[in-house]
Parts: structure tokens; C-alpha cells; sequence
């Protein structure tokens, strides 16, 4: 009875949303809103028809794709190795731990101009203002899930006599995980947020210039249509992650 | 004491080593400067005035997004936390719409509203809505049961009973929340003046790095630090004023 | 049966534990034979609890030596395995019940072909081989400890220690664990040290029981057991012999506990 109403309800909430795209597409036609501020959804969804069988749409998606990805992957993979090192050692974590504290409050994107000044506004400055940011949303978070393992379970791992690799593999890795995917997630929407915005700034093909040029030059529905692009990049890239995540962390309780 | 030392060793010796390095000309300064003159840069835009104006500028956009977009993130989340039913149904327009990066809507903010305060609080107010929306929406589901009964009881009517039982006993809850959105708003505004509005911090930023004067563009980004940094402990210090114990449980729970 | 003549697998002697001022154990001496199960019992805060994690190698005494069969103990080993009380928190919540029983085997780097077979076993005699591909959030608090245990007997271990392991149970799971932990631990032959404020508890487990006071921790009276074995939660219960333990033990320990 439950699982129907439910299903039910998510029906109903997909109609309200139809409702209100509907709203709008008719607000646009009879021009009680700016059709260059608000354009008929139709409008913006025939730009996205059209940008899909544009090759130089694809091109701008590959490149902020690719360098979200290779950004993240990077942050992520440096992050989890360096958080583990950190996390599992206090006498480290006496002398890092408080410069981490001062960086955690710095707003990513206002280290852009210092790797524009450093490297120049092109593709490297681009990847490396992404996996900067995105570092510390992982960096902090391993830390702190391998800072907190149930001190019962080290204790287990010294009675049992694992090695020290042996501990950190079977028992410090799956324990911090959780904490990993939690900073996964904000790095994952940092680097969408960063390539956006290093983009922006360096003017190089992208999702990120192609919204800006349409804003320009007033091409509303372009504009519309880049931005659900991006949403949907968010929307899916999260939704895999998280899979990723369900599958891996299943043991919690339900 | 001492952890206080060791936590400070790290920073210095990479501060003293920077200096260093820079002294005998192994860095090239013109992409990076050294500590000392980005010292007195950070105290000549202090002395000058420059620091306060665009510290001002970007607290003012902060402060109104952050009230129109967490004001609103609010009302929302109370009218979805007592209405589950309202709360399904607007459930598909809520996740479509909130995967999209705040950043996106810089250009549109640009079209509409052209350069300006309006363009900052805009896309602050989207980037402090959701958080406030979901956090809000959250603590009010979790009001002690009980205590709606008592307002049934004594027969208050939907305003009363938001007003005195409800907001009340999700407090604690909603001012982290507003904590947490009021750093989010900070950033945004410093990001949103990084990519395309002429005031504020971020701009300064800018302007620091087109005149390659990487001392001020370190110098600025320290101060922004500062400033966040000062914000989330001096809201933290009142968090723990007002709501005490209550307000660590808040933080863990959300 | 063990010999008398034959060497303590365990022997305590002259164990001190201080931290800063505090003098928690003074002047600890204790003897224990293979295959015995030995109950120490004394009231909350006596430090029964860190004499265990010191005959563990969990601690290191500040004065004083535990040796195991003649080597000081310096560390922790799989051979003086622990059961502890919190038993939700030494398990892997990531790991079936299988899963956790064989990380017991990883460690002594059993083959893996044989595992299959050892884990099929132990969990047989615990009860819980109809909940090998379960995880541990799913298990009640008996099973957990069950597993705990289970995971503890697949070190192969010389020595149990356990800490009040059935402290955190009901009274029905604990009466029905007792009776399973004393048949495991005799069938496997394995050497017990068992710690609890339940008097009746360790006459009803021990070969002997051992009084604790405290501040500072010591160990007093010595009381063998002579009851036979197989014991019964009834009858064992209402033996005359068995009153008359409790109430020495009972006229023991201090009063409030």
C-alpha cells in the first residue's frame, strides 16, 4: 500500500513540475514575463535540440568534461592517499593539522588568479585550479575518517598481529570510507563549480564560455540551454557516485 | 603550548623558506613575491583603505543574498516540514533544480540585472536557499511530536503554532544552518566577483592579478581568509551562546 | 586433566599499574593451569577490567611481569585472545559473519582453501552458521557476541580473556551464553581468564574464582570450585555448595556492589 502511494506521489510531483514548465511556456507567450530574461521553455529546449547535433557543442562538452574529471580523479586520488597518511599518524597530524584549518576557509575559486599568474589562462590552469580545490574537501574529510576508527577495532588488529599495511587495508580503508564519499561528493561539486569558473575566466572553449558568449549576446535560450546542461553534468555525475558509494558501503544498516 | 608550536612549525618553515628562496632569486617573483612583501602589501590595502571597501562591497551582496535566499530557504522548509504531502509533491521540482551549479547563473544574473549588487545577491540567494531549504525542512520534521500535540491542545492556529512551538524548537538546527550558509555566501559573492562583477573582494583579486602585483593578489586572498575565518568563529561563538549543548547536537545531526 | 606438576601457562607476579597518582593495581600475583577457567570477580572500578588488558599486553605494567609459558608478554598476541564487553565495536560492520570469522584466519595466514571449512565449523558451534552471509548490524546483541567469540576461538588461541562479556546482555541471552561459552571453551581445550561483577556467574563458570578489591586494585581470596561439570543452570544453582560459595564471596566484596 505504501510502495503505490509512494510511487503515487512521485508521479504526482513530475506533474507538478510539467504544471509548472507549462505555466511559464505560457507566461512567455503572452509576454507577462521578458521573453530575453525568461524565454518559453520551448524555446530553450529547441537551442538544446539544436546544440546536440552541433559538433562544436560536443567539443565545448568533452573539454569541461574532461577537465572536471581529470581534476576530481586527481584531487581525489592525492587527497585519499595523503589524508590516509595523515589521519593515521598523530604525531603528523600535530604539525599539519592546524595548517589545514587555515586553508579550509579560503574560498577555492580565489586561488584562480594565482595559478592564472603562475601558469597562464590556458587548458593546465584550467585542470589545476580544479584538482587544487577540489583537493581539500577529500584531504580533510580522509583525514578525518581515518582520525576516527573505533579504537576497539586497532585493538583487534594489534591482538590479531596484523601488519601495519594489513591493518590499513582491512580495517582503516573500509572504516574511513564512509568520510572518503562524503568528501568525494563536495569535491565532485566543487570541480563542476571551478571548471565553470576557471573557464569563465580564461575564455577557452567550454560549457563555461559557451553560456557566457550567449549572455552576451542576449541569446536567452542558449543560455537556458547551457545551464541545464551543466545541471544535468551535476545531477549525474552525483547520481554515480552515489551508486558507486551504495554499492560499496551496503554492510550500513538499512 | 607546545601543540600550539608544533602546529605553527610547519607554516613558519614553509614562510621562512619562501622568503629565503625569493631573496637569493631562485623564485620568480614576478608569479609569486615572498612573504614580507605580501605582508605589506596586506597592510598597505588595510592602511589605504582599498581592504574596507571591498570588504564592504562584498559583505553588502553577501548580507542581502544571504538574507533573501535563506529567508526564503526558511518559509520553504517550515511549510515543507509540516506538509509532507506538499514537500513530495514539489519533490521533482526541487531536484532539478537544485543540481544546478550556482555559478551557472552568472550569465543569466548578468543579462537580467547587468552589473552590480543585484547581480551578486541574486546568485547568492540560490546558493543560500537549498542549504537553508533542506536543513530547515529537516529540523522542523524533527520536532518532538509531543510538543505539536500541546499546540493542538491549546488550540493555536497555524500561525501561532509556527510561531511559538515550531520555529522555536528548530532553531538550533536553522542557525547552523545559517552558519553554514553564511560561508557558503561569502564565497559565492567573492566568486561570482572573480568571473564577473567589477566590485568586492574578488575583483580587487583580479585587478591584482591583471597588474601582476602577486603580492596584493596574496595579500587579498589572506584577508579573505581572515574575514572568513573571523565570520564562522564569531557566529560559532554565538551558536554556543544561545543554544549551548543544544547547538553541538544540532551540528552532529545535520 | 591438567597435571599439577606441570608449569603455570600463565603467571602473574608482582604487577603494579599506576597512572600519574593513581595507583590502580598494587602487588598482583596470579597463577593460572592449562585449561583452567578462572573467574576473577570484584565490583565496578576495581580495575579487573585493566588487570585484563595487562595480562593482554594491551598495557604495560609499571612494575612487575606476566609471563605466558615462560616468556614475559610484551605486546599483544594472537595466542591471549580478548573478548571485550563493547562486542559491536570489535567487530568489522563491513564484513559478513563469515567475513569477520575469517579475518581471525587472514592473520595466522591459514590457506585459503581450509578456510572455508574452519569458519563452517566455528560458526556451527556458536550457533550462528545460518547467519554466515549476514552483516553484523543485522545480528542481535547475543549474536554479536557470539561472533565475537567465534572470530576469538579462530585465532587458535592458549588464552581467552574476557571482559564481562556478558554484561551488555539480558538475562536469559546470558545464562544461555554462559552454558555455550563453558562447553566451547572445554571442548576446544583452550585456557579461560574471565572477568565479571556477577558472583554467581563465575561459580557458576569458574574452576576457581579470585575476589578483587580495590583502590588500590588487589586480588584477595582464592576459592576453588568444586562442583562437577557439566553444569546446569538449575540444579548447579541451588547446590548447597554453591550458596555456600556465594556467600563467602558475597561477605568478600564490599558492600553496595
Amino acid at each position: 500500500m505504501k510502495k503505490t502511494s509512494g510511487f503515487g506521489l512521485w508521479l504526482a510531483s513530475m506533474v507538478v513540475l510539467v504544471l509548472g514548465v507549462l505555466c511559464w511556456q505560457f507566461a512567455a507567450q503572452q509576454e507577462w514575463v521578458s521573453p530575453v530574461f525568461f524565454p518559453a521553455p520551448s524555446r530553450s529546449l529547441e537551442s538544446l535540440w539544436e546544440q546536440f547535433g552541433n559538433a562544436e557543442f560536443w567539443l565545448a562538452f568533452r573539454e569541461t568534461l574532461s577537465r572536471m574529471v581529470l581534476g576530481f580523479v586527481s584531487a581525489a586520488v592525492v587527497g585519499v592517499l595523503l589524508g590516509a597518511m595523515i589521519g593515521l599518524s598523530p604525531r603528523l597530524r600535530v604539525y599539519i593539522e592546524p595548517t589545514l584549518e587555515l586553508i579550509r576557509p579560503l574560498p577555492a575559486s580565489a586561488m584562480i588568479p594565482v595559478f592564472v599568474l603562475l601558469i597562464g589562462l590556458n587548458d593546465r590552469m584550467i585542470v589545476t585550479t580544479i584538482a587544487f580545490s577540489s583537493l581539500w574537501p577529500v584531504l580533510l574529510n580522509t583525514v578525518h575518517g581515518f582520525k576516527t576508527i573505533e579504537p576497539r577495532l586497532l585493538e583487534v588488529s594489534r591482538i590479531l598481529r596484523l601488519s601495519r599495511l594489513e591493518m590499513i587495508w582491512k580495517v582503516a580503508l573500509p572504516s574511513a570510507l564512509p568520510d572518503i564519499f562524503a568528501g568525494l561528493r563536495l569535491a565532485l561539486t566543487v570541480s563542476l563549480i571551478l571548471a565553470v569558473v576557471a573557464e569563465m575566466l580564461a575564455g577557452t572553449v567550454g560549457l563555461g564560455q559557451n553560456i557566457t558568449l550567449a549572455a552576451r549576446a542576449f541569446r536567452s535560450a542558449d543560455l537556458y540551454a547551457g545551464i541545464i546542461v551543466l545541471g544535468a553534468i551535476g545531477y549525474f555525475s552525483n547520481i554515480l557516485l552515489e551508486r558507486v558509494e551504495q554499492h560499496l558501503l551496503r554492510w550500513r544498516a538499512p | 603550548m607546545e601543540r600550539v608550536i608544533k602546529g605553527l612549525l610547519l607554516p613558519a618553515c614553509v614562510l621562512l623558506v619562501w622568503e629565503l628562496m625569493a631573496r637569493l632569486g631562485q623564485l620568480q617573483s614576478e608569479s609569486l613575491s615572498y612573504p614580507s612583501a605580501i605582508f605589506a602589501a596586506a597592510l598597505a590595502v588595510l592602511l589605504d583603505g582599498s581592504l574596507l571597501k571591498a570588504a564592504g562591497q562584498t559583505f553588502g551582496g553577501a548580507l542581502w543574498g544571504l538574507a533573501f535566499g535563506a529567508g526564503m530557504g526558511i518559509l520553504v522548509g517550515v511549510a515543507f516540514g509540516l506538509s509532507r504531502t506538499l514537500s513530495q509533491l514539489m519533490r521533482a521540482t526541487v531536484e532539478s533544480l537544485r543540481p544546478i551549479p550556482s555559478v551557472a547563473l552568472i550569465p543569466l544574473a548578468l543579462l537580467i540585472h547587468g552589473y552590480g549588487f543585484k547581480l551578486e545577491s541574486s546568485v547568492v540567494a540560490f546558493s543560500c536557499f537549498w542549504p537553508l531549504l533542506i536543513i530547515t525542512e529537516s529540523a522542523v520534521r524533527g520536532i518532538e511530536p509531543r510538543l505539536l500535540e500541546v499546540s493542538h491542545v491549546l488550540g493555536f492556529n497555524l500561525y501561532a503554532r509556527i510561531t511559538k512551538i515550531v520555529l522555536p524548537a528548530a532553531l538550533p538546527r536553522i542557525f547552523v544552518g545559517l552558519r553554514l550558509a553564511a560561508a557558503v555566501s561569502l564565497v559565492v559573492a567573492v566568486t561570482v566577483e572573480i568571473t564577473a562583477n567589477p566590485m568586492g573582494l574578488g575583483y580587487a583579486l583580479i585587478v591584482a592579478q591583471e597588474s601582476m602585483r602577486p603580492d596584493r593578489v596574496f595579500a587579498y586572498i589572506g584577508w579573505i581568509g581572515l574575514i572568513g575565518w573571523l565570520l564562522n568563529a564569531s557566529l560559532l561563538r554565538v551558536q554556543l551562546k544561545w543554544f549551548g549543548r543544544m547547538g553541538n547536537w544540532a551540528e552532529q545531526s545535520s | 586433566m591438567s597435571t599439577l606438576t606441570a608449569p603455570p601457562i600463565l603467571s602473574v607476579t608482582g604487577l603494579d599499574f599506576t597512572v600519574g597518582s593513581l595507583n590502580i593495581l598494587k602487588d598482583i600475583n596470579l597463577s593460572v593451569r592449562e585449561k583452567e577457567f578462572v573467574c576473577i570477580v570484584g565490583a565496578s572500578g576495581c580495575g579487573k577490567t585493566t588487570l585484563l588488558r595487562l595480562i593482554g599486553g594491551l598495557l604495560t605494567p609499571t612494575a612487575g611481569r606476566v609471563q605466558f609459558r615462560g616468556r614475559d608478554i610484551t605486546g599483544p598476541d594472537r595466542e591471549l585472545a580478548v573478548v571485550f564487553q563493547d562486542y559491536s565495536k570489535a567487530l568489522l560492520p563491513w564484513r559478513t559473519v563469515a567475513g569477520n570469522v575469517e579475518l581471525a584466519l587472514e592473520a595466522r595466514r591459514v590457506p585459503k582453501n581450509e578456510r572455508a571449512d574452519i569458519i563452517h565449523d566455528l560458526l556451527g558451534r556458536v550457533g550462528l552458521a545460518e547467519r554466515a552471509d549476514a552483516y553484523p548490524v543485522q545480528l542481535s546483541g547475543g549474536m554479536q557476541q557470539r561472533l565475537q567469540i567465534a572470530r576469538c576461538m579462530a585465532q587458535a588461541p592458549q588464552i581467552l580473556l574476557m571482559d564481562e562479556p556478558f554484561g551488555a546482555l539480558d538475562a536469559m541471552t546470558r545464562q544461555t551464553l554462559q552454558d555455550e561459552v563453558a562447553r566451547l571453551c572445554a571442548e576446544v581445550g583452550v585456557t579461560v581468564i574471565f572477568i565479571t561483577h556477577d558472583l554467581e556467574e563465575a561459580i557458576y563458570l569458574g574452576d576457581r574464582v579470585i575476589s578483587m578489591d580495590r583502590h588500590p586494585g588487589r586480588l584477595s581470596e582464592t576459592l576453588d570450585i568444586e562442583l562437577e561439570r557439566p553444569r546446569n543452570q538449575l540444579t548447579t544453582r541451588e547446590d548447597a555448595r554453591f550458596l555456600a560459595y556465594r556467600h563467602r564471596l558475597f561477605n568478600l566484596l564490599p558492600p553496595g556492589h
